[in-house]
Protein backbone atom coordinates (compact mmCIF):
# COMPACT_ATOMS: atom_id res chain seq x y z
CA UNK A 1 0.00 0.00 0.00
CA UNK A 2 1.68 3.15 -1.61
CA UNK A 3 1.79 6.34 1.39
CA UNK A 4 0.41 9.58 -0.51
CA UNK A 5 2.70 12.30 0.45
CA UNK A 6 1.93 15.66 0.19
CA UNK A 7 4.07 18.12 -0.97
CA UNK A 8 5.85 20.25 1.13
CA UNK A 9 4.24 23.97 1.76
CA UNK A 10 6.09 27.13 1.79
CA UNK A 11 4.20 29.95 3.05
CA UNK A 12 5.66 33.29 1.64
CA UNK A 13 5.21 36.87 2.68
CA UNK A 14 5.60 39.32 -0.68
CA UNK A 15 7.63 40.58 -2.51
CA UNK A 16 9.70 36.96 -3.58
CA UNK A 17 10.74 36.02 -7.16
CA UNK A 18 11.86 32.93 -8.84
CA UNK A 19 15.24 33.38 -7.74
CA UNK A 20 14.51 33.41 -3.67
CA UNK A 21 12.25 30.52 -3.91
CA UNK A 22 15.27 28.35 -5.42
CA UNK A 23 17.55 29.99 -2.83
CA UNK A 24 14.92 27.98 -0.47
CA UNK A 25 14.15 24.60 -1.57
CA UNK A 26 17.99 24.31 -2.32
CA UNK A 27 18.81 25.49 1.54
CA UNK A 28 16.35 22.60 2.68
CA UNK A 29 17.23 20.48 0.36
CA UNK A 30 21.31 20.72 1.97
CA UNK A 31 19.84 20.69 5.55
CA UNK A 32 17.41 17.72 4.75
CA UNK A 33 19.74 15.43 2.29
CA UNK A 34 16.87 15.42 -0.29
CA UNK A 35 15.14 17.42 -3.06
CA UNK A 36 12.16 19.69 -1.69
CA UNK A 37 9.81 21.01 -4.39
CA UNK A 38 7.52 23.51 -2.64
CA UNK A 39 4.09 24.48 -2.95
CA UNK A 40 3.73 27.69 -2.79
CA UNK A 41 1.50 30.43 -0.72
CA UNK A 42 1.75 33.95 -0.65
CA UNK A 43 0.72 34.94 2.54
CA UNK A 44 1.18 38.50 3.38
CA UNK A 45 0.13 38.00 7.03
CA UNK A 46 3.69 36.73 7.93
CA UNK A 47 4.95 40.43 6.94
CA UNK A 48 8.10 39.15 5.85
CA UNK A 49 10.19 35.71 5.92
CA UNK A 50 8.77 32.79 5.29
CA UNK A 51 7.42 29.15 6.87
CA UNK A 52 7.75 25.82 5.88
CA UNK A 53 5.89 22.41 6.52
CA UNK A 54 8.08 19.59 5.33
CA UNK A 55 6.84 15.97 6.46
CA UNK A 56 4.95 17.63 9.90
CA UNK A 57 7.81 19.71 10.70
CA UNK A 58 7.77 23.80 10.39
CA UNK A 59 10.16 25.60 10.19
CA UNK A 60 9.23 29.25 10.75
CA UNK A 61 11.60 32.15 9.67
CA UNK A 62 8.60 35.08 9.34
CA UNK A 63 8.59 37.93 11.03
CA UNK A 64 4.97 37.57 12.20
CA UNK A 65 6.25 34.92 14.51
CA UNK A 66 9.22 36.61 15.68
CA UNK A 67 7.10 39.42 16.56
CA UNK A 68 4.81 37.91 18.65
CA UNK A 69 7.20 36.71 20.70
CA UNK A 70 8.52 40.19 21.21
CA UNK A 71 5.33 41.40 22.30
CA UNK A 72 5.23 38.39 24.68
CA UNK A 73 8.16 39.48 26.01
CA UNK A 74 7.47 43.22 26.33
CA UNK A 75 4.10 42.06 28.12
CA UNK A 76 5.97 39.78 30.38
CA UNK A 77 8.67 42.33 30.87
CA UNK A 78 6.34 45.12 32.01
CA UNK A 79 4.34 42.86 34.24
CA UNK A 80 7.34 41.92 36.01
CA UNK A 81 7.98 43.75 39.46
CA UNK A 82 11.35 45.49 39.54
CA UNK A 83 13.08 44.81 42.61
CA UNK A 84 15.54 47.70 43.68
CA UNK A 85 19.07 46.53 43.58
CA UNK A 86 20.47 46.85 47.08
CA UNK A 87 23.23 49.53 47.75
CA UNK A 88 26.78 48.25 48.27
CA UNK A 89 28.97 49.72 51.37
CA UNK A 90 25.15 50.30 53.38
CA UNK A 91 26.64 50.89 56.57
CA UNK B 1 -71.11 74.40 181.71
CA UNK B 2 -72.02 70.82 182.73
CA UNK B 3 -69.36 68.56 183.82
CA UNK B 4 -67.74 66.14 181.67
CA UNK B 5 -67.89 62.77 182.31
CA UNK B 6 -65.08 60.72 182.92
CA UNK B 7 -67.01 57.34 181.75
CA UNK B 8 -67.88 59.38 178.19
CA UNK B 9 -64.44 60.43 177.78
CA UNK B 10 -63.47 56.47 178.19
CA UNK B 11 -66.41 55.73 176.00
CA UNK B 12 -65.06 57.54 173.41
CA UNK B 13 -61.86 56.91 173.41
CA UNK B 14 -62.82 53.15 173.70
CA UNK B 15 -65.30 53.54 170.98
CA UNK B 16 -62.78 55.55 168.87
CA UNK B 17 -60.15 52.46 169.32
CA UNK B 18 -62.42 50.02 168.43
CA UNK B 19 -63.58 51.84 165.49
CA UNK B 20 -59.78 52.48 164.69
CA UNK B 21 -59.51 48.75 164.82
CA UNK B 22 -61.85 47.91 162.98
CA UNK B 23 -61.07 50.27 160.38
CA UNK B 24 -57.63 49.03 160.41
CA UNK B 25 -58.76 45.27 160.08
CA UNK B 26 -61.90 46.23 157.76
CA UNK B 27 -60.11 48.91 155.97
CA UNK B 28 -56.46 49.51 155.78
CA UNK B 29 -55.20 46.04 155.53
CA UNK B 30 -57.47 44.78 152.86
CA UNK B 31 -56.72 47.90 151.05
CA UNK B 32 -53.27 48.14 151.78
CA UNK B 33 -53.46 44.34 150.24
CA UNK B 34 -55.21 45.52 147.43
CA UNK B 35 -52.46 48.23 146.57
CA UNK B 36 -49.81 45.94 146.77
CA UNK B 37 -51.16 43.64 144.46
CA UNK B 38 -51.61 46.24 142.21
CA UNK B 39 -48.08 47.98 142.53
CA UNK B 40 -46.94 44.50 141.69
CA UNK B 41 -48.88 43.43 138.63
CA UNK B 42 -47.63 46.96 137.33
CA UNK B 43 -43.89 45.78 138.18
CA UNK B 44 -44.83 42.75 136.41
CA UNK B 45 -46.27 44.52 133.31
CA UNK B 46 -43.61 46.86 133.38
CA UNK B 47 -41.17 43.96 133.41
CA UNK B 48 -43.03 42.13 131.12
CA UNK B 49 -43.05 45.41 128.73
CA UNK B 50 -39.49 45.98 128.72
CA UNK B 51 -38.42 42.22 128.06
CA UNK B 52 -40.64 42.98 125.02
CA UNK B 53 -39.07 46.18 123.98
CA UNK B 54 -35.94 44.28 124.21
CA UNK B 55 -36.61 41.67 121.84
CA UNK B 56 -38.56 44.07 119.83
CA UNK B 57 -34.74 46.07 119.65
CA UNK B 58 -32.95 42.61 119.07
CA UNK B 59 -35.18 41.80 116.29
CA UNK B 60 -34.71 45.38 115.21
CA UNK B 61 -30.84 45.26 115.04
CA UNK B 62 -30.90 41.50 113.71
CA UNK B 63 -33.61 43.29 110.88
CA UNK B 64 -31.09 46.15 110.27
CA UNK B 65 -28.09 43.35 110.02
CA UNK B 66 -30.16 41.39 107.69
CA UNK B 67 -31.10 44.89 105.23
CA UNK B 68 -27.24 45.88 105.34
CA UNK B 69 -25.79 42.72 104.45
CA UNK B 70 -28.60 42.24 101.47
CA UNK B 71 -27.65 45.69 100.26
CA UNK B 72 -23.69 44.71 100.57
CA UNK B 73 -25.42 42.13 98.54
CA UNK B 74 -27.14 43.79 96.20
CA UNK B 75 -24.13 45.92 95.64
CA UNK B 76 -21.79 43.08 94.98
CA UNK B 77 -23.89 41.72 92.64
CA UNK B 78 -24.99 45.24 90.73
CA UNK B 79 -20.85 45.54 90.76
CA UNK B 80 -20.42 42.17 88.89
CA UNK B 81 -23.36 43.13 86.17
CA UNK B 82 -21.25 46.15 85.67
CA UNK B 83 -18.30 44.22 85.07
CA UNK B 84 -19.53 42.14 83.30
CA UNK B 85 -21.49 44.18 80.85
CA UNK B 86 -17.91 46.88 80.51
CA UNK B 87 -15.96 43.04 79.26
CA UNK B 88 -18.89 41.99 76.91
CA UNK B 89 -18.76 45.27 75.66
CA UNK B 90 -15.13 44.95 75.36
CA UNK B 91 -15.25 42.06 73.94
CA UNK B 92 -17.80 42.77 71.54
CA UNK B 93 -16.16 46.14 69.96
CA UNK B 94 -12.93 44.27 69.98
CA UNK B 95 -14.32 41.63 67.58
CA UNK B 96 -16.11 44.13 65.48
CA UNK B 97 -12.95 46.18 65.60
CA UNK B 98 -11.42 42.43 64.17
CA UNK B 99 -14.20 42.21 61.84
CA UNK B 100 -13.31 45.98 60.13
CA UNK B 101 -9.80 45.55 60.00
CA UNK B 102 -10.31 42.25 58.34
CA UNK B 103 -13.02 43.78 55.61
CA UNK B 104 -10.24 46.37 55.44
CA UNK B 105 -7.42 44.13 54.67
CA UNK B 106 -9.52 42.28 51.96
CA UNK B 107 -10.56 45.28 50.44
CA UNK B 108 -7.04 46.79 50.07
CA UNK B 109 -6.02 43.30 48.69
CA UNK B 110 -9.02 42.67 46.02
CA UNK B 111 -8.09 46.80 45.43
CA UNK B 112 -4.29 46.18 44.68
CA UNK B 113 -4.95 42.72 42.67
CA UNK B 114 -7.70 45.12 40.80
CA UNK B 115 -5.16 47.51 40.03
CA UNK B 116 -2.76 44.83 39.51
CA UNK B 117 -4.89 43.60 36.72
CA UNK B 118 -6.05 46.70 34.92
CA UNK B 119 -2.19 47.81 34.59
CA UNK B 120 -1.49 44.05 33.10
CA UNK B 121 -4.26 44.81 30.64
CA UNK B 122 -2.92 48.36 29.82
CA UNK B 123 0.16 46.68 29.36
CA UNK B 124 -0.81 44.01 26.93
CA UNK B 125 -3.10 46.48 24.98
CA UNK B 126 -0.04 49.08 24.47
CA UNK B 127 2.12 46.06 23.51
CA UNK B 128 -0.66 44.63 21.33
CA UNK B 129 -1.31 48.25 19.76
CA UNK B 130 2.53 48.84 19.14
CA UNK B 131 2.85 45.38 17.45
CA UNK B 132 -0.19 45.97 15.02
CA UNK B 133 1.71 49.47 13.92
CA UNK B 134 4.86 47.66 13.90
CA UNK B 135 2.89 45.09 11.86
CA UNK B 136 1.48 47.71 9.40
CA UNK B 137 4.82 49.24 8.48
CA UNK B 138 6.98 46.23 8.34
CA UNK B 139 4.21 44.69 5.96
CA UNK B 140 4.81 47.88 3.73
CA UNK B 141 8.73 48.71 4.07
CA UNK B 142 9.89 44.87 3.78
CA UNK B 143 11.64 44.67 0.43
CA UNK B 144 12.79 41.82 -1.69
CA UNK B 145 16.01 42.04 -0.92
CA UNK B 146 14.93 41.93 3.04
CA UNK B 147 13.50 38.14 2.45
CA UNK B 148 16.34 37.34 1.31
CA UNK B 149 18.60 38.51 3.89
CA UNK B 150 16.11 36.46 5.85
CA UNK B 151 16.64 33.30 4.10
CA UNK B 152 20.03 33.70 4.17
CA UNK B 153 20.02 33.79 8.01
CA UNK B 154 17.70 31.44 8.17
CA UNK B 155 19.95 29.04 6.40
CA UNK B 156 23.06 30.12 8.19
CA UNK B 157 21.83 29.50 11.56
CA UNK B 158 20.43 26.30 10.51
CA UNK B 159 23.88 25.08 9.31
CA UNK B 160 25.64 25.97 11.96
CA UNK B 161 23.04 24.16 14.91
CA UNK B 162 23.08 20.60 12.87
Amino acid sequence: MSTVRKNPILRIAPPYDDALLRRIEKGFADMLGFGVQFDVREDPSLLCGFIAYIRGTVYDASGKTQLSGVSAYLVDAMNTPVHAPEQEGSA
Amino acid sequence: MEGLNPLDILIHIINFIVTFVLLYLLLYKPVSKFMHKRRESVEQALADAAATRAEADAYLAEAKAELAATGEKARRLSHEAIENAALDAERIVDTAQDEADALLQKAREQMRQEKQAAIERAHTEVVGLASDIAARILSREVTLEDNREIAERFFHGTEGGA
